[in-house]
């Protein structure tokens, strides 16, 4: 009789595997061995055991395609994993003509407006050829903002026109463009018909502010300033205007000498350099303290005279 | 250094586990760069070891995330000579329990030894022997199998 234990039916099983594949040692081999001779429900399993390994030793032979295995070995990199995914060839044709169309809006928008064209336009007219720095008026255009210094004309100067002459690209003989030129736009300015009773500054011989390219422009001067009374009255206002203008002065503004402006008494004119001391003392004489300035003006006098605008008004 | 052959295994052990060939590969994808980084990092690791213990991991991240397809028809990217038993594989990894999926799997259709399995998945062999053991009787516990098996 055997003095070795019998195996249980749960126990042989658990051996199965290492039976098949024999890792079992001898004595454990011919316990498993004697089990399945005695026990059918055992030897049922076993067999079924065996053809299922037998089956998943078949599946062993499933195989992946080379394709997959090739992409597997290959070396990834993110960058280029990304373009063989989502480049350009990856693209439809919309998504194409989309992305074509938005790059060169953005080139045009990025054109249009970090290139400096109005550098780009000076520097092509200073180029041109056979531009005329100035133009010369003669005679003026009645009507028009052209104004001529009549007052030193009547001293001998010449005229002198007070409009920037527009230095610009002239057009070719047949007046025709090409589309590539374009010319700025020109708008002529044309002064209203003064109101009766209403008189502007610039009637008044005064300048309105003056433009930034006037004051690089200018070149004369004006002894401008306020002559205080004690008490100012036409006859005095009146005499004044006598004197000054039998010492020389010629009237230089539109309005005459002696405009009156509220209770002010306006003068602008044109005094030959000799007499200016002695409209200071004829305007100490009737009691007034003069106080001018020289001051910067655009229109030129000439030499030996001077240009005087001045107010005779009451002290306050 | 990867041979095809642990390509070719590490595809194998995703396509039998997971049921779907694009999680598959992907997750190959995952565990080859794993593996790649491990063994520079240390060359005096056994191959095998770290590739099945990559690869656990990774079946277990991805069966964390995605759920098992259910059966889905074998595809054109792996080729097997019975599709039928593909087909009895799948129906068993519906009822089967995970850990003696996978060890049926690095036994039998990867064919690594025990022992190395073990190591890998940190548990004694014997587990791993009842684990094949358990995976070996329930395989054929459906009708088509069955059926096979009876011829």
């Amino acid at each position: 009789m055997s003095t070795e234990r019998k195996l249980s039916c749960f126990f042989s099983r658990e051996l199965f595997p290492l039976y098949i594949e024999e890792q079992l040692d001898n004595a454990r081999r011919e316990q498993v061995e004697v089990h399945l001779k005695e026990c059918q429900l055992c030897l049922d399993v076993f067999e079924r055991v065996k053809k299922n390994r037998k089956i998943l030793i078949e599946l062993s032979e499933t195989k992946c395609s080379a394709e997959v295995v090739t992409f597997l070995q290959k070396e990834h990199h993110f960058w280029s994993d990304f373009i063989a995914r989502y480049g350009w060839s990856k693209w439809n044709s919309n998504l194409k003509w989309a992305a074509e169309l938005c790059f060169v809006a953005i080139a045009l928008a990025a054109t249009i407006h970090l290139f400096p064209w109005l550098n780009l336009a000076k520097s092509l007219q200073g180029f041109r050829p056979g531009i005329p720095k100035t133009i010369p008026i003669t005679p003026p255009v009645s009507g028009t903002d052209v104004e001529i210094d009549t007052d030193t004309a009547g001293v001998g100067s010449p005229p002198v026109a007070l409009v920037q002459p527009f230095i610009g690209p002239q057009l070719p003989p047949d007046g025709k463009l090409s589309p590539s030129e374009k010319l700025p736009t020109v708008v002529a300015v044309v002064k209203p018909a003064p109101v009766a009773g209403v008189v502007s500054e610039s009637e008044m011989g005064e300048e309105s502010p003056i433009s930034d390219m006037a004051q690089q422009k200018m070149a004369g001067f004006v002894w401008r300033g306020a002559v205080q009374f004690d008490v100012l009255s036409p006859e005095v206002a009146e005499q004044i205007t006598k004197s000054i203008i039998a010492l020389g002065a010629t009237k230089a503004g539109k309005v005459d000498l002696g405009w009156i402006r509220g209770t002010q008494f306006y003068y602008h004119f044109i005094l030959p350099d000799e007499n200016y001391e002695k409209v200071l003392s004829v305007i100490n004489a009737h009691g007034g303290i003069v106080d001018v300035k020289k001051e910067k003006h655009p229109r030129v006098v000439k030499k030996g005279y001077m240009r005087i605008i001045m107010t005779l008004e009451q002290e306050k | 250094m990867l041979t095809e052959a642990h390509y070719r295994a590490v595809l194998n052990f995703f396509y039998f586990l997971l049921q779907d060939e694009g999680m598959s590969i992907s997750a190959s994808f995952k565990t080859i760069k794993q593996i790649q980084k491990t063994i520079s990092k240390n060359e005096y690791l056994l191959l095998d070891v770290v590739v099945i213990k990559t690869m656990y991991e990774v079946l277990n991240k991805y069966l964390e995330k995605h759920k098992m397809s259910a059966g889905a028809p074998p595809r054109s990217d792996w080729k097997s000579p019975k599709p039928e038993y593909l087909i009895a594989w799948k129906e068993f990894m519906r009822r089967s329990e995970m850990p003696s999926s996978i060890a049926l799997v690095l036994r039998y259709i990867l064919d690594y030894p025990p022992n190395v399995i073990a190591e890998a998945l940190e548990v004694p062999i014997g587990t791993i022997y009842f684990r094949l053991g358990r995976g070996l009787e329930s395989f054929d516990q459906n009708s088509i199998l069955k059926a096979m098996v009876k011829k």
